[in-house]
């Protein structure tokens, strides 16, 4: 958090926002962190484990197909910007459970919260998870939340996926393609992660066309409260950092034609 | 125009920020007061502390060797994301390391790595990086490397380094410079070193 004031937050936003921050923080007594078991000698190659190991199919999720089509961000980065055009691909049909995850957790164990690398998943990591050694889900059914990118990452590539693009998150979800989770014009309780979560949508240097289309019309000229909620999931994305472990974040998995 | 991009830049993070604190489950004042060099180096529940050497992807110099960053090990390390495409602000940032480079006492300038890793694998290849180390003029302390798409994105995650919207080059606010310690440990981030460089040059060799 702080590494963004430094980089290039007003010191006035900081202000605002720990302001705005001590009024919405929620009670947190049931999730108090607990200790953890002392790290594992590590290996050097953690990340790539899971590419190693695949699950098997009795545990993959089941996905639905979504067709192509072009996806309209509520953004423009210009008034004659083409639509972004989006190949068909499969998506996860709910976020990913405890209990899918407790499973990939048995099966690539360097993901355990009592072995996870600090650089890939903050201390918050699996925080509502039960046991000593906090690898037994509280509530099997229910999406996995305190899960980093990393761990999220590395959990698809175990089922033999990826997590979705933004694009592809909002052409399905946000979009209404599948008409499900985002398509309804109020906050979600759960966000969730993507592949590209750190692509901000802003051209590259040099042009400041789109980020004031997006940061200063989106929110006050949305068409509809749709709009207001996708640029607030802009916003959320922009501020993640891919160690984070949060209690409103859980994820999905994607996979393209051919992958 | 850029008064006003700063400002709604800021709003979205606003949001952003806001919406992510909501989600946290440890105090506020825990993080918001450190430093980020402090923030990771506060040992967290016995975990030793994050180092990039960490990540398990490998890279390829532009004289065709593969390395992973444990490779570097033992040496502080300046690094930066980049791709030889890039018109006006990644010539810039380079220009200005050289100038941090030239700067810097003999004692530590031995010890210290210029790191440049692309963003843009597809074009940069090792031959592609070996052609801009000359047209940079960049010296033997500097390393440039190719990695694949995933490794590339998987460091420029842990760095918190930004894309634009097409997800591979550098957002307007990525002019970011990362100084890496002797075990891979992010020391300090900082946006570009032309405004203030004597923040970076005092870590790199604080006075004797």
């Amino acid at each position: 958090m702080r590494a963004l004031f430094d980089l290039s937050w007003p010191w006035s936003t900081g202000l605002l926002l720990a302001s705005f921050a001590v009024v919405t923080a929620k009670p947190r007594a049931a999730l108090e962190a607990r200790p953890i078991e002392q790290p594992q000698p590590a290996s050097l190659r953690l990340v790539p484990a899971s590419a190693e190991t695949r699950a098997p199919a009795a545990l993959r999720l089941p996905m639905l197909s979504v067709p192509a089509g072009v996806y309209r961000p509520f953004y423009r980065s210009a008034p004659d910007a083409p639509p972004i055009s989006v190949p068909e691909f499969r998506l996860d049909q709910t976020p990913v459970t405890q209990k899918s995850f407790g499973q990939f957790l048995e099966d690539v164990p360097s993901w355990r919260r009592g072995r996870v690398e600090p650089l890939f998943a903050e201390v918050a990591y699996l925080t509502d998870w039960n046991g000593a050694a906090g690898d037994e889900p509280n509530e099997p059914d229910a999406p996995v939340r305190f899960v980093s990118w990393f761990a999220a990452k590395a959990y698809c590539a175990w089922q033999g996926k990826r997590l979705p693009t933004v694009v592809e998150w909002e052409y399905a979800l946000g979009a209404g393609q599948l008409g499900s989770v985002a398509s309804e014009p109020t906050l979600p309780a759960l966000w969730e992660w993507t592949l590209d979560f750190n692509s901000l949508p802003v051209d590259g240097a040099g042009d400041s066309g789109s980020a004031s289309q997006l940061f200063c019309g989106a929110g006050a000229r949305a068409r509809d409260a749709r709009d207001y909620v996708a640029f607030l999931r802009y916003a959320f994305r922009s501020s993640l950092k891919a160690s984070y472990a949060l209690r409103n974040l859980a994820f999905r998995c994607a996979q393209g034609a051919g992958e | 125009m850029r008064l006003r991009r700063d400002w709604s830049y800021g709003a979205l993070l606003l949001a952003g920020g806001a919406l992510v604190l909501l989600g946290r489950s440890e105090p506020l004042s825990q993080n918001a007061q450190a430093s980020p060099a402090e923030a990771r180096a506060v040992v967290r529940g016995g975990r030793a502390e994050p180092s990039l050497f960490r990540l398990g992807s490998s890279f390829v110099t532009d004289d065709g060797k593969a390395i992973t960053f444990a490779d570097l090990r033992g040496e502080v390390q300046v690094l930066a994301l980049i791709f030889t495409r890039c018109p006006s602000l990644c010539p810039t940032l380079v220009a200005d390391l050289r100038r941090l480079e030239q700067r810097l006492p003999q004692r530590v300038a031995a010890t210290t790595r210029f790191t440049l890793v692309s963003i843009d694998p597809e074009h940069d290849t090792p031959e592609v990086l070996r052609a801009y180390r000359e047209r940079m003029k960049l010296g033997p302390r500097w390393t440039l490397l190719r990695g694949d798409l995933d490794s590339v994105r998987e460091l420029a995650a842990v760095l918190g380094f930004s894309f634009g919207s097409d997800g591979r080059t550098p957002a307007v606010h990525s002019k970011l410079v990362t100084l890496l310690g002797r075990e891979g440990q992010v020391l300090h981030q900082q946006a570009g070193v032309a405004d203030d460089p004597e923040r970076i040059l005092a870590l790199i060799a604080p006075a004797p």
